[in-house]
C-alpha cells in the first residue's frame, strides 16, 4: 500500500527533475504517474445506484484503444479499493454506453477517435479520461503536463450530465474545473 | 517588632469562624480557577483535535494524488490562527509532506511517535490524526498549539481571584468588627445595666418622696379635720353641758339645743366635704333659689365669723332657680367665707354678691348666676393663684386648713355645670365667683322642717347593727319615736330574729357590717318574707355607690330624728298600701 505512493512520489519528483530537460526521456514517468492516478478516481466519484457494482464485485477501469500503460495500470489497480470492491482494468479497442466501464481512459485509435467515443459515451455513467498528448478533446478529467508535473482539468458539467458526482477535494485540486450548471 | 506583636495582637481578634469562612473561601476560589483551567485546556485540545481533523479531511485527495502545493495551501490556512505553531501533513511511510512552522516551534521531520497525540506538555497541545480515505489510512495530520501565555490566563483568572481575596478580606473585617461590636456590646449592657440601677434608685428616691410629701399632706388634712371638728365638738360639748343644768329657762334651753344642731350639722357638712372630695357621695341636687339660700346662711356665718367681721350681701333680683346640692353649696360659701377671713387677720368686710352672669362667663348658649365672695384681705400671687384649686394645696399652717376648701368649690361647681373664677391682686383682696347654670324646673319647698317628730305610725323594728354606740342610740332615737325595737348585731342574728317567727313591721339594717352586709342581708331577708319593708342606713358605702341599694330607701348617716322617723313611716305606709 505504501509502494504505490512511494513510487507515484518519486515519480512526481523525477518528472518535474526532468521536464525541464528532456519532455521524451520524462515521457515514462509521466506515465507511471498517469496510471497511479486513474484507479484512484474512483474513490473520488459516485455513481448512479444502477451501475454501483454490488459488493465484491469490481469497479471497471477501461483503456480504449491506445495503451499506454501496460502493467503499471493493472499493478496500480490491484493496490487500490472503493469501499469494499476491488478495481480492474480492461483494454477495449471500442467503447459505448453498455460497456460497462467506470472509468475510462481514452487513448484514441483510428477505429474509434477520442471524439468519437466521448460521443458515444454521452449520456452514459462512465468517468471519462482523456490526455493532453493524445489530442484536444476533453473528457471529464483532462491530463495535462504542467510545471513538470501531472495535472487534470475537471469538466464537471459533462459529470453532471452523465449523472456522476465528483468529490470536491478532487476538484480543488484541478488545475480548472468547468462547473455544473445550476438547475 | 513593635507592629510585629500589635499584628499578632491583632490576629488574634480574629474569630476563628471568620478565619475558616476567609480560608474555605479561597480554597474555593483556587478550586474554581484550577477547574477553569483544566477545562479550558481541555476545550483547547479539543479544538485542536477538531482542527487537525478538518485539516486532515482537506488534504485526503491532495495527500493521494501527491499535491503537495494543495496540501500546503490547506495547511497555510491554519496560519491565520496564531496559537497554532505547526502544522504538519505525512504521507503513509510516515515523511513530512507538507506543513508549516513558526520559529519556536520546529516541525518533526517525521512522523511524531503516536503516543504524543492529545498530550500537553507545558504549554503545548499536540494532536496527530490519520488522514483516511475510504477507511484506509494514507497518511496523518499533526498539530502543535499553544495555551494562552500565562500573562493571559493570569489577567482571565485575576479577576475571580481578585474577587475572592476581597470576598476574604471582607469576611475577615466583618469578623473583626463582629468582635469589636461585641466588646462594645459588652460595655453597653454593663452601662445599661448601670443605668437601669440607677434608675430603680431614682424611682425608690421618688416613691419615698411621694410617700412624704403624701404623709405631709394627710398630717395637713388630719390637722385641719381635727382642727375643725375640734371647734364644731366645742360647741356641742358646751352646749350639751349648759343643757344638764337644772332650772335653765326655757328658751336658753332651745338656743342650746338648736346651737347642738346646727354645729352638727356642720359637722355632717364636714365629713360630706371628704367624701364628696374622695367621690364616694353623690351629689342629691335640688332645685333651690339662691338668695333664699344665702340668706339662711347669714346667721351661721356671722356666728362662724365673729364680731370682727361685718358680712354684707348684695343681692340681686329675679334670679332664676339653680339645680345643686344645697349641702355642697353651704359648705362651699363656708368655704370661701373661711378663706375671706383667714386673708383677713385683723378683721374687715365681707361682701357676698349675687347677679345674672353674662354669657360669656357660661359655657354653652345657656342664662345662669353668678354668686361671688370678695374680701379685702392680702390677696394671692400669681404663682399661688395656679395653684388653689389642688386638692391638698394650702398656705395655712399644720392645723389650719385642710387644703380641700376650694379644691370642694371647685368639685362642686364643676358636678353641678358650673365654673369657679378666682380674681385677685394683693393687696388689695380677692373675688371668687362661682358661677351656677338656670334650670327650667319648678322651685322645690325646702325639705328639712326642723322641730319635733311626728310619725304617725308605731310598729316593732328589728334593728341591725355592729357598732355598739350608734346601735343603743339609734334603739333609744326609735323608742322616743314610740317603735317596739329588737336589736340584731349582724345580719345572722336578725336572720335568727326573722326565722324565730317575730311580726316584724320593717327592718332598719346598717349596710357596712362585718360578715354579710346589709344589702346581703336585705336580699335574704326578702326571700324570706317579700313583704317586709326594709330601710338601709350607711356613712359611707363604697357597695351602694357601686351597685346602687337596690331600690331600697336609704337613710344617711347622720341621720336626723325627723329624716329617721319619715324614713321608717314611709316605709310602712308602702307596706300597708301594697
Amino acid at each position: 500500500m505504501r509502494s504505490p505512493l512511494a513510487l507515484l512520489l518519486a515519480a512526481g519528483v523525477l518528472v518535474a527533475a526532468m521536464a525541464t530537460g528532456a519532455g521524451v526521456a520524462a515521457q515514462p514517468l509521466e506515465t507511471a504517474v498517469k496510471a497511479a492516478f486513474l484507479p484512484k478516481f474512483a474513490p473520488y466519484a459516485a455513481w448512479p445506484s444502477a451501475s454501483i457494482p454490488p459488493a465484491g464485485t469490481p469497479y471497471v477501469v477501461c483503456v480504449v484503444g491506445h495503451d499506454p500503460f501496460g502493467q503499471l495500470l493493472d499493478e496500480a489497480a490491484a493496490g487500490q479499493r472503493r469501499d469494499s470492491s476491488p478495481i480492474t482494468v480492461q483494454r477495449l479497442s471500442r467503447i459505448d454506453g453498455r460497456s460497462g466501464c467506470h472509468i475510462a481512459y481514452l487513448g484514441g485509435s483510428p477505429a474509434q477517435p477520442v471524439a468519437a467515443a466521448l460521443t458515444a459515451l454521452a449520456g452514459s455513467p462512465t468517468l471519462t479520461v482523456t490526455d493532453a498528448r493524445v489530442g484536444r478533446d476533453r473528457g471529464m478529467v483532462h491530463f495535462e503536463l504542467k510545471s513538470g508535473r501531472v495535472r487534470f482539468h475537471i469538466d464537471d458539467a459533462a459529470a453532471a450530465r452523465a449523472n456522476l458526482a465528483l468529490s470536491s477535494k478532487l476538484l480543488s485540486l484541478a488545475l480548472s474545473v468547468k462547473q455544473r450548471g445550476r438547475s | 517588632m513593635k507592629p510585629l506583636t500589635r499584628l499578632a495582637g491583632r490576629w488574634q481578634t480574629i474569630p476563628r469562624a471568620a478565619s475558616l469562612i476567609a480560608g474555605l473561601l479561597l480554597l474555593i476560589g483556587i478550586a474554581v480557577i484550577y477547574q477553569n483551567e483544566q477545562g479550558y485546556r481541555a476545550q483547547k485540545a479539543d479544538e485542536t483535535r477538531v482542527q487537525a481533523g478538518i485539516l486532515a479531511a482537506s488534504v485526503t485527495a491532495a495527500l493521494d494524488f501527491g499535491d503537495a502545493a494543495a496540501a500546503q495551501e490547506a495547511a497555510d490556512a491554519l496560519r491565520v490562527n496564531p496559537q497554532l505553531l505547526a502544522a504538519g501533513i505525512y504521507d503513509g511511510t510516515g515523511q513530512l509532506f507538507a506543513g508549516y512552522q513558526r520559529a519556536r516551534e520546529p516541525l518533526p521531520r517525521r512522523m511524531p511517535a503516536a503516543s504524543a497525540a492529545g498530550e500537553r506538555s507545558g504549554n503545548l497541545l499536540q494532536a496527530i490524526v490519520p488522514v483516511e480515505r475510504g477507511g484506509e489510512r494514507i497518511g496523518s495530520v499533526y498539530l502543535s498549539a499553544q495555551v494562552d501565555p500565562l500573562s493571559r490566563r493570569v489577567a482571565r483568572y485575576g479577576l475571580v481571584a481578585l474577587l475572592v481575596v476581597m470576598a476574604s478580606l471582607v469576611v475577615v473585617v466583618l469578623g473583626i468588627a463582629h468582635t469589636a461590636l461585641r466588646g462594645a456590646n459588652r460595655e453597653l449592657s454593663d452601662s445599661n445595666a448601670e443605668l437601669q440601677r440607677q434608675i430603680v434608685e431614682r424611682a425608690n428616691a421618688e416613691e419615698a418622696l411621694r410617700q412624704a410629701q403624701k404623709m405631709q399632706a394627710l398630717g395637713q388634712l388630719t390637722g385641719g379635720i381635727a382642727h375643725d371638728f375640734n371647734n364644731l365638738l366645742t360647741v356641742i360639748q358646751g352646749s350639751a353641758d349648759i343643757l344638764k343644768r337644772p332650772a335653765l329657762p326655757e328658751d336658753k334651753r332651745l338656743r342650746f339645743a338648736d346651737a347642738i344642731v346646727q354645729t352638727a350639722a356642720r359637722a355632717a357638712a364636714l365629713t360630706g366635704q371628704l367624701l364628696a372630695f374622695a367621690r364616694r357621695q353623690p351629689l342629691r341636687p335640688k332645685v333651690v333659689d339662691l338668695n333664699e339660700r344665702v340668706d339662711a346662711m347669714m346667721d351661721m356665718l356671722e356666728r362662724t365669723l365673729g364680731a370682727r367681721f361685718v358680712v354684707r350681701t348684695d343681692l340681686g333680683p329675679g334670679l332664676c332657680p339653680v339645680e345643686v346640692d344645697p349641702t355642697q353649696l353651704e359648705v362651699a360659701v363656708l368655704n370661701v367665707i373661711v378663706n375671706a377671713r383667714d386673708a383677713m387677720p385683723e378683721g374687715g368686710g365681707i361682701i357676698i354678691r349675687t347677679r345674672e352672669a353674662v354669657p360669656e362667663e357660661i359655657e354653652g348658649d345657656g342664662a345662669g348666676v353668678a354668686l361671688s365672695v370678695t374680701d379685702a384681705g392680702m390677696g394671692i400671687d400669681a404663682e399661688t393663684l395656679g395653684r388653689v384649686f389642688e386638692p391638698f394645696f394650702t398656705t395655712k399652717n399644720v392645723g389650719k386648713g385642710t387644703g380641700l376648701g376650694l379644691s370642694q368649690v371647685y368639685g362642686f361647681a364643676k358636678q353641678s355645670g358650673g365654673d369657679v373664677r378666682i380674681d385677685s391682686e394683693l393687696g388689695v383682696g380677692t373675688t371668687v365667683t362661682m358661677l351656677l347654670p338656670c334650670t327650667g324646673k319648678p322651685l322645690e319647698k325646702g325639705p328639712e322642717t326642723t322641730g319635733p317628730a311626728n310619725a304617725q305610725r308605731r310598729g316593732r323594728i328589728l334593728l341591725v347593727e355592729d357598732n355598739e354606740e350608734v346601735g343603743a342610740f339609734a334603739e333609744s332615737m326609735l323608742a322616743e319615736l314610740g317603735h317596739a325595737v329588737v336589736r340584731a348585731r349582724n345580719a345572722d342574728e336578725a336572720l335568727a330574729s326573722i326565722d324565730s317567727g317575730l311580726p316584724f313591721d320593717v327592718m332598719f339594717s346598717d349596710v357596712v357590717m362585718p360578715g354579710i352586709s346589709g344589702i346581703e342581708l336585705a336580699r335574704l331577708v326578702r326571700e324570706r318574707r317579700p313583704d317586709l319593708p326594709i330601710v338601709l342606713t350607711t356613712g359611707y358605702s363604697e357597695q351602694i355607690a357601686r351597685t346602687g341599694a337596690e331600690d331600697l330607701p336609704v337613710v344617711l348617716k347622720p341621720y336626723r330624728l325627723d329624716a329617721l322617723a319619715k324614713a321608717l313611716d314611709d316605709a310602712m305606709a308602702a307596706a300597708a298600701r301594697g
